[in-house]
C-alpha cells in the first residue's frame, strides 16, 4: 500500500502551479485568469501545509496558509472592483479587447 | 597673498558661475518667472546681457593674469620657484566627501585644484578666448540671449575647472559638465542641422566618457587596494602599481573618452558636423578649448599613469594621428564649405598634437602643449573671421563668394594672417609648435636630451611632414578662392543689419587684434611659455613615463615616498616638489653621465646661444636634469 | 527606546491611522471635509517622520519582536520612504477629483505604511503580506478616477501581473519554509547548496522581479506607466521598487553566515547567474526599448526598468566588509533607490504640472518648446533628466559612482569578480545608450519651438512645491553626497557587526579597526 508522503503533496502542488500558469496564459476572460492566480496561491498553501505537517510538525506553516487564503480573498475583492470598472468602459471583460496600450 | 594663492583658482571657476547666474536672473528681470500666454520672448534686449557676460568674463581674464603672475612667483617650501621646477602651484586641497564616522578613512574625494606649467597656459587660453567669443556674439546672437550668455559663462567655468582639477573625480565632473552648455549652444543657436549636430556631439562624447568612467573607478579601486583608501587624488594614482594587462585595458578605457574628444581618427566623425553647425562662438570654443580637453586628458592621465601601455601603444596612436593628419588635410582640401574646411583642418592639426605627445620626449611634449595653445588661438580666430563673413553673406559656400579682399580689406588681412599662423609660417606661433612636434618625432628614437629612447622615429616624422605641405595647400587655396579674383557675392548682401558694415566693424577688429598679437608674440618670443611648459612636461609627464625604465641596481636606492602610500617609483612630481628634490638627487644617478645629457650640455657650450633660437633648450635648469629617474 | 510594540511601531501606526481617517473624511459631503484628507495625509507623514527621527537608529543590538526586526535598515527605509512619500503627496495634491481625494491619499498612505513594514518584516509571512500591502493600493491608484480606457486597461494588466508575482513569491516562500523549517528570517540559516533553497529563491526572485520591473518580467511597466496618471506613475517608480529591493536584501541575507561579510553574497551559483543575467538584460532591454519610444511616459517607464537593472548590479556586488562605502554594493543600492525615486518623481511631476495647466503631456511633441513656454518647469525637467542620465553635478552622478564602483571593486576571486566588472561595463555602456532618449526629452524642451501656449492657470502650488523639493534634493545630494551616503551606510554597520560575533572577535583583538584591516589584508592577499 502506497503511503502518501511529502513528495506527493509537493508534486500535486507543482501540478497545480503549472495548471495555474497554463490557465493564466490561455484564458482571455478576466475571471478565468483570476482563477489561474488562485490555483497558484493554493499550490503555495498546499506546499506550506505539507511542509508544516511533514517537516516541522508545528502549526506555523498552516497559519501562513491561512494568511494566504485571506490575501487571496482581498485580491479577489480588488479584482472585482477593477473588472467592474473595466466592464463599464469596454462592456466586456475579455482582456484582449484592451489593446490601446502598446509600443 | 597666501589666501589669494590658495583661492584664486576657485575664484576663476566661481566667477563665471556667478556671472552665469547673474545673467540668467537679470535676463528674467521684470517678467514673471512663469510667463503668461501671448508674451513675446524674442524681444531684443539689446547687448545689455551680452555686456554683462562680457564684463564677467573679462573680470575672469584679469584674475587669470593675476593667477599667471602668482604662478610664476610661487615658491615651494624650500624656496624653489615652482614654475621653473615644473611643480604645482596655487594648490587648494579641501576634503569634499570622506567618511568621518570610522577611525580608518576609506573614501576620499577631494576638491583639489592646482596648476603647473602645462595647465596654466590652457587656463589662460580659456580666459582669453571666452571673452572674445562672447564679444563676437553681440551681432550674431539675436534671440534667447539670456540663456546664451549664461551658457557661455558656464562653459568657461567648467573648462577652467577641467584644467585646474587635481582630483580625478573632480576632473571627470568638470569634463562631463562641459557637455551640457555646449549641447545647448550648438542645439539652440546652430545652423540648419543643429539638432543632429548637437545630439551627435553629445552622444559620441558621452559614450566615450562612460568607458573612461569605468577606468576612473577601477583606478580608485586599485588605490584602495594598494593604499587602503578609495582616493581619486592624481598624485596617488600616479604611484599605483598596475600590471601591463591592467594598464592596457585602462589605456583603452581612457582613450575611449579622450580620443573622441580630441578627436583622433577614426573617432572624428562628430566633429565636422558639430563645428559647422555651431554658432561662431560655439565653434571657437569647441575648437579652441573643448578639443584640448581630450589632449590634456591624454597628457595628464594616459601618459604618466599608464606608462607601460603608453610606450607599447604609442606607435598605434601615432599611426592614427598621422592618418588623421593626412586624411583631415585631404578632406579639408575638397570641401565646398569653408567652415567645414577649417573644421577638418582641426582634425589634421590635432593629429600633430597627438603625434608630438606620443613621441614621448621633451621636444615633442613641449611642442604638443604649445600646439594646443596655438591651435586654440589660430583656429579659434579663423572661426571668428569665418563667422564674421557668414554674418554678412549668410553663406559659407566657396562658389557663392569670391574676391572679398576688395570688399573687406580688414577681414582679408586678418584671414591671411591667421591662415599663415595656422600653416605654421616661421615667425608666427604655429611654426614653433609644429617644429617642436616634428623635432620630437624625428628624434624620438635618438633623443637629444638624454631621455630614454621613445617609440616613434623618422618614418613617422616624414609622413607627418607631408601634412604640413597639404595644410599649406588647402589653406592657401581657401584664401585664394575667398579673397582674390572676381568679386562675387550673393544678392542683397552684405547684410548690414544689427550695426554691421560691409567690412569689419571696430568691435570686430578689436576682437581679432589681441589674438593676432598673441600669435605674433608666441611666434617671436615663446621663451617664457616654453620655459614653463618644459620643466612641467619633464616633471609631471616624462619622469613618470620613464620611471619604470630605471636600472634594477638603483631600484633599491629609491625609497618609497612614505610607508603608507604604494610607491611605483620615487618619481618626481610630488605635491611638494621641493621636498622631494633632495631625496631624488641623492637616490638617482647623476644624469650627466649618460650620453645624451653630455651631448646636450655640449650643445649649450659650443653653439651658444643654443640650438633653438627661441628658447633656451640648451640650458635646462639644474633641477630638471637629474630628475630623470634612471632606475 | 523600550520594547513596547506600540512605541516601536508608532510611525507605521500614525501613517495607517492617517490613512483610515483620510478614507473616512473623504466620504464627507462638505467641501471642507473633502479637502481635509490631503492635509491630513501630509501631516501624518510629517508626524511619522519626526517620530522616526526622534527615536533614531536602533541601538547596537537590533531588537526582534513579533516577527519584526528593528534595525538600521528599517530606520533608513522608514526615513527615505517618508521623505519621498511627502514629495509624492505634494505631487498628487491637485490631481484627484475632490470626491476621490480621500481614497487616493489613503491608498498612498497605506502603500507607504507597507514599505515601512516591509523593512521591518522578519518573518516570511509578514514579508509577503507587507509587500502585498505596498502593491494592492497601487493597483487601485492606477485605475481609480480615470474614465480613460487606457487607465482601465493599465489597471487590469498591472493587477494580473501583480497578483501573479505575489503568487510566485508565496510559492517560492513555501519552499524556503520547507527548507528551513521556520518562517522566522533570523532563525532561517539556509545553506546555499540545498535544492529547495535554489527553487525557492528563484521563484521568489521572479516574484520580486515583477515588483521592481526587472526583465523578463518588465513587460507590463511601459503599458502601466503610460496608462496611469502622471503623479501615480512617479509613485510607481519608487514604492514597489523599494519594497521589492528590501525583500531581495532580506532574502539574500538568509544565506549569509552571520560572521562573514567579506566578499559579497553567499548565494547559490544558479541564483548569482540568474541575477547577473537579469541585471544585464534589464539594463539593456530597458534602454534599447526606451530608444524606440515617442511617448515620454513610456520612455520614462523603460528608463525605470533600466534603473532597476543598475540597482541590481549594486545589489549583486553586495556588502563587502572592507574597503569603505565605494565597495559596499548594499549601501550603493540604498543610495541609488532614493536618488532614483526622487528624480523619477520629479520628471513625472513636470508632466503632471503640464497636464494640470491644461496641456497634454504624453507624446514627446507635447513637450516641444517647453523651455520657452514654461522655463522653470523645463529647467526642473532638465535637472531631473540629466540626473537620470547621470551627469554631474546631480545626485544621479554620485549614485552612478557608488553603484558601478561597488561592482568594479568587488574584487571577488575568479570569475565572480570579473563577471561583476563586465556587468559594470555593460551598465556604463547602457548609460550611454540611455543618454540617447534622455537627450531627446531635453532637446525637445529646449531646441524646438513651442507649439502651443498653456491654456489654463489652475492652482498648482502643491505640484510645484513637490517639484521644487525634488530638484533641490537632486542638486544638494549631487553637490554634497556625504550625508545620504552616511545614512545609507547605517544598515551596513548594523549587519556587519552582529552582536554575537562582535564579542567573539573582540576577545581576540581589542581594536575593531584592526580586525577590519586584517580581514582586508587577508582578502587582498588571496
Amino acid at each position: 500500500m502506497l503511503t502518501i508522503g511529502l513528495t506527493h503533496y509537493l508534486i500535486l502542488a507543482a501540478f497545480m502551479f503549472c495548471c495555474g500558469l497554463y490557465v493564466m496564459t490561455i484564458k482571455r476572460n478576466a475571471v478565468g485568469i483570476l482563477i489561474g492566480v488562485e490555483l497558484i496561491l493554493n499550490a503555495a498553501s498546499l506546499n506550506l501545509v505539507a511542509f508544516s505537517r511533514y517537516k516541522t510538525g508545528l502549526l506555523d506553516g498552516q497559519i501562513v496558509a491561512l494568511f494566504v487564503i485571506v490575501l487571496a480573498a482581498a485580491e479577489a475583492a480588488i479584482a472585482i472592483a477593477i473588472f467592474v470598472n473595466y466592464y463599464n468602459n469596454l462592456a466586456t471583460i475579455d482582456v484582449d479587447r484592451g489593446d490601446s496600450l502598446n509600443g | 597673498m597666501l589666501f589669494l594663492q590658495e583661492w584664486i583658482l576657485t575664484l576663476l571657476i566661481v566667477l563665471p558661475l556667478v556671472g552665469a547666474v547673474a545673467v540668467a536672473i537679470a535676463g528674467a528681470g521684470g517678467r514673471p518667472l512663469v510667463p503668461r500666454s501671448g508674451e513675446n520672448h524674442d524681444e531684443p534686449r539689446g547687448p545689455r546681457l551680452g555686456q554683462m557676460a562680457l564684463a564677467f568674463s573679462l573680470a575672469t581674464g584679469v584674475l587669470t593674469i593675476l593667477a599667471v603672475a602668482l604662478f610664476f612667483t610661487a615658491t615651494s617650501e624650500t624656496g624653489q620657484n615652482l614654475a621653473r621646477a615644473g611643480g604645482f602651484a596655487l594648490v587648494q586641497d579641501l576634503t569634499w566627501v570622506a567618511d568621518s564616522e570610522t577611525a580608518r578613512r576609506q573614501i576620499d574625494f577631494r576638491y583639489h585644484l592646482g596648476v603647473d606649467g602645462l595647465s596654466i597656459w590652457l587656463v589662460a587660453l580659456t580666459a582669453f578666448i571666452t571673452p572674445l567669443s562672447i564679444w563676437a556674439s553681440f551681432s550674431g546672437i539675436r534671440h534667447r540671449q539670456r540663456e546664451y550668455y549664461a551658457l557661455m559663462l558656464l562653459l568657461e567655468a567648467s573648462v577652467i575647472g577641467v584644467f585646474c582639477a587635481r582630483d580625478l573625480l573632480l576632473f571627470y565632473i568638470f569634463f562631463e559638465f562641459t557637455l551640457i552648455p555646449l549641447f545647448f549652444i550648438i542645439g539652440i543657436w546652430g545652423g540648419p542641422q543643429k539638432w543632429a549636430a548637437a545630439g551627435k556631439f553629445f552622444l559620441y562624447t558621452f559614450a566615450g566618457s562612460m568607458l573612461t568612467f569605468a577606468g576612473v573607478l577601477y583606478l580608485a579601486w586599485q588605490a584602495a587596494r594598494q593604499g587602503g583608501v578609495f582616493t581619486f587624488d592624481i598624485d596617488t594614482l600616479y604611484r599605483l602599481q598596475l600590471t601591463e594587462r591592467e594598464q592596457f585595458w585602462l589605456f583603452l578605457a581612457f582613450t575611449a573618452g579622450f580620443a573622441i574628444k580630441v578627436p583622433l581618427f577614426p573617432f572624428h566623425t562628430w566633429l565636422p558636423l558639430a563645428h559647422t553647425e555651431a554658432p561662431t562662438a560655439g565653434s571657437v570654443l569647441l575648437a579652441g578649448l573643448l578639443l584640448k580637453l581630450g589632449t590634456y586628458g591624454f597628457l595628464r592621465f594616459n601618459l604618466p599613469m599608464l606608462p607601460a601601455a603608453t610606450q607599447e601603444l604609442a606607435p598605434l596612436v601615432a599611426v592614427l594621428a598621422i592618418i588623421g593628419i593626412i586624411y583631415g588635410a585631404l578632406v579639408a582640401w575638397v570641401q565646398d564649405d569653408f567652415k567645414r574646411l577649417v573644421a577638418y583642418s582641426s582634425v589634421s592639426h590635432l593629429g600633430f598634437c597627438m603625434l608630438g605627445m606620443f613621441a614621448l620626449n621633451q621636444a615633442g611634449l613641449t611642442g604638443s602643449v604649445l600646439y594646443m595653445i596655438n591651435h586654440g588661438l589660430s583656429t579659434g580666430a579663423l572661426f571668428l573671421v569665418i563667422g564674421m563673413i557668414y554674418e554678412r553673406y549668410h553663406t559659407r559656400q566657396f562658389d557663392k563668394l569670391g574676391g572679398l579682399a576688395r570688399r573687406m580689406p580688414w577681414m582679408a588681412f586678418f584671414l591671411v594672417f591667421f591662415v599663415l599662423s595656422s600653416i605654421a609660417l616661421p615667425g608666427l606661433n604655429g611654426f614653433i609648435s609644429e617644429f617642436l612636434v616634428l623635432l620630437g618625432t624625428f628624434t624620438s628614437r635618438n633623443p637629444l636630451d638624454g631621455w630614454p629612447a621613445g617609440p616613434l622615429g623618422a618614418p613617422y616624422g616624414v609622413i607627418a611632414a607631408v601634412g604640413i605641405i597639404l595644410s599649406a595647400v588647402y589653406m592657401l587655396a581657401m584664401v585664394q578662392r575667398l579673397l582674390f579674383g572676381q568679386l562675387k557675392e550673393p544678392e542683397h548682401t552684405p547684410d548690414t543689419s544689427g550695426g554691421l558694415r560691409p567690412d569689419l566693424t571696430r568691435r570686430e577688429i578689436t576682437i581679432l587684434t589681441p589674438i593676432a598679437l598673441a600669435c605674433l608674440i608666441l611666434g617671436v618670443y615663446p621663451k617664457p611659455v616654453i620655459d614653463s611648459i618644459q620643466p612641467a612636461a619633464q616633471q609631471q609627464v616624462l619622469a613618470w613615463v620613464y620611471a619604470g625604465d630605471t636600472d634594477a641596481a638603483f631600484a633599491g636606492a629609491i625609497a618609497p615616498r612614505d610607508a603608507g602610500a604604494p610607491a611605483r617609483s620615487a618619481g618626481p612630481g610630488a605635491k611638494e616638489g621641493g621636498e622631494d628634490k633632495d631625496r631624488l638627487s641623492r637616490s638617482t644617478v647623476g644624469f650627466s653621465q649618460s650620453g645624451f645629457a653630455t651631448c646636450f650640455s655640449r650643445w649649450g657650450e659650443d653653439q651658444s646661444p643654443g640650438f633653438f633660437p627661441f628658447s633656451d633648450f640648451s640650458r635646462i635648469p639644474d633641477s630638471a636634469v637629474p630628475e630623470v629617474t634612471h632606475r | 527606546m523600550n520594547g513596547d510594540l506600540f512605541t516601536l511601531l508608532a510611525p507605521e501606526l500614525i501613517v495607517i491611522g492617517g490613512a483610515v481617517l483620510a478614507l473616512l473624511l473623504g466620504l464627507g459631503a462638505s467641501p471642507g471635509a473633502r479637502s481635509a484628507p490631503r492635509a491630513l495625509a501630509l501631516l501624518s507623514v510629517f508626524a511619522a517622520f519626526l517620530v522616526t527621527w526622534y527615536y533614531g537608529p536602533s541601538p547596537a543590538k537590533p531588537l526582534e519582536l513579533a516577527g519584526m526586526r528593528f534595525d538600521s535598515l528599517a530606520y533608513y527605509i522608514r526615513l527615505i520612504a517618508l521623505s519621498v512619500g511627502a514629495l509624492v503627496l505634494l505631487v498628487h495634491w491637485h490631481l484627484p477629483h475632490p470626491a476621490e481625494r480621500g481614497d487616493v491619499f489613503a491608498m498612498i498612505l497605506f502603500s507607504l505604511a507597507g514599505i515601512m513594514l516591509t523593512s521591518l518584516a522578519n518573518d516570511l509571512v509578514l514579508l509577503f503580506l507587507t509587500i502585498e500591502l505596498v502593491s494592492i493600493p497601487t493597483y487601485i491608484l492606477v485605475s481609480i478616477g480615470r474614465s480613460d480606457i487606457r487607465a482601465q486597461e493599465a489597471g487590469l494588466k498591472y493587477f494580473f501581473l501583480g497578483t501573479l508575482s505575489a503568487a510566485l513569491l508565496v510559492y517560492g516562500f513555501s519552499f524556503l519554509y520547507g527548507a528551513a523549517g521556520t518562517t522566522n528570517l533570523s532563525r532561517m540559516q539556509l545553506s546555499p547548496a540545498g535544492g529547495f533553497v535554489t527553487i525557492g529563491l528563484l521563484l521568489a526572485f521572479a516574484g520580486v522581479a515583477f515588483k521592481i520591473a526587472a526583465a523578463p518580467f518588465h513587460v507590463y511597466a511601459a503599458d502601466v506607466y503610460q496608462g496611469a496618471a502622471a503623479p501615480v506613475t512617479g509613485l510607481l517608480g519608487f514604492f514597489p521598487k523599494v519594497a521589492g529591493f528590501v525583500a531581495l536584501i532580506k532574502l539574500l541575507f538568509l544565506m549569509q553566515p552571520s560572521d562573514l561579510l567579506t566578499a559579497g553574497w553567499n548565494m547559490p551559483g544558479a541564483a548569482f547567474v540568474f541575477l547577473w543575467v537579469v541585471a544585464a538584460a534589464t539594463m539593456t532591454l530597458g534602454n534599447v526599448l526606451g530608444l524606440m519610444q515617442t511617448n515620454v511616459k513610456r520612455m520614462l517607464a523603460y528608463s525605470s526598468i533600466a534603473h532597476s537593472g543598475y540597482m541590481l548590479v549594486a545589489l549583486l556586488a553586495g556588502p563587502v566588509a572592507s574597503g569603505g562605502p565605494l565597495r559596499d554594493g548594499l549601501s550603493a543600492m540604498l543610495f541609488y533607490i532614493v536618488v532614483y525615486g526622487i528624480m523619477n518623481l520629479g520628471a513625472f511631476a513636470v508632466l503632471a504640472l503640464i497636464q494640470a495647466r491644461g496641456r497634454p503631456a504624453e507624446e514627446l511633441d507635447d513637450l516641444a518648446g517647453l523651455g520657452r513656454r514654461e522655463p522653470l518647469a523645463a529647467l526642473a525637467l532638465a535637472i531631473c533628466v540629466f540626473s537620470l542620465m547621470g551627469l554631474p553635478p546631480t545626485a544621479g552622478f554620485f549614485a552612478k559612482v557608488y553603484v558601478f564602483s561597488a561592482a568594479i571593486s568587488n574584487g571577488a576571486a575568479g570569475w565572480h569578480g570579473l563577471s561583476l566588472i563586465v556587468l559594470a561595463v555593460i551598465g556604463l555602456i547602457n548609460s550611454a545608450i540611455a543618454a540617447g532618449y534622455y537627450l531627446r526629452i531635453v532637446a525637445t524642451c529646449y531646441l524646438r519651438e513651442p507649439v502651443a501656449e498653456p491654456i489654463a492657470e489652475p492652482r498648482t502650488a502643491g505640484i510645484r512645491l513637490g517639484l521644487l523639493g525634488c530638484c533641490i534634493a537632486i542638486l544638494v545630494i549631487g553637490v554634497w553626497p556625504g550625508g545620504l551616503l552616511y545614512m545609507s551606510r547605517l544598515p551596513f554597520y548594523d549587519l556587519s557587526a552582529p552582536p554575537a560575533v562582535a564579542t567573539h572577535s573582540n576577545a581576540q583583538s581589542p581594536e575593531p579597526a584592526e580586525t577590519t584591516e586584517q580581514v582586508y589584508a587577508k582578502e587582498m592577499n588571496s
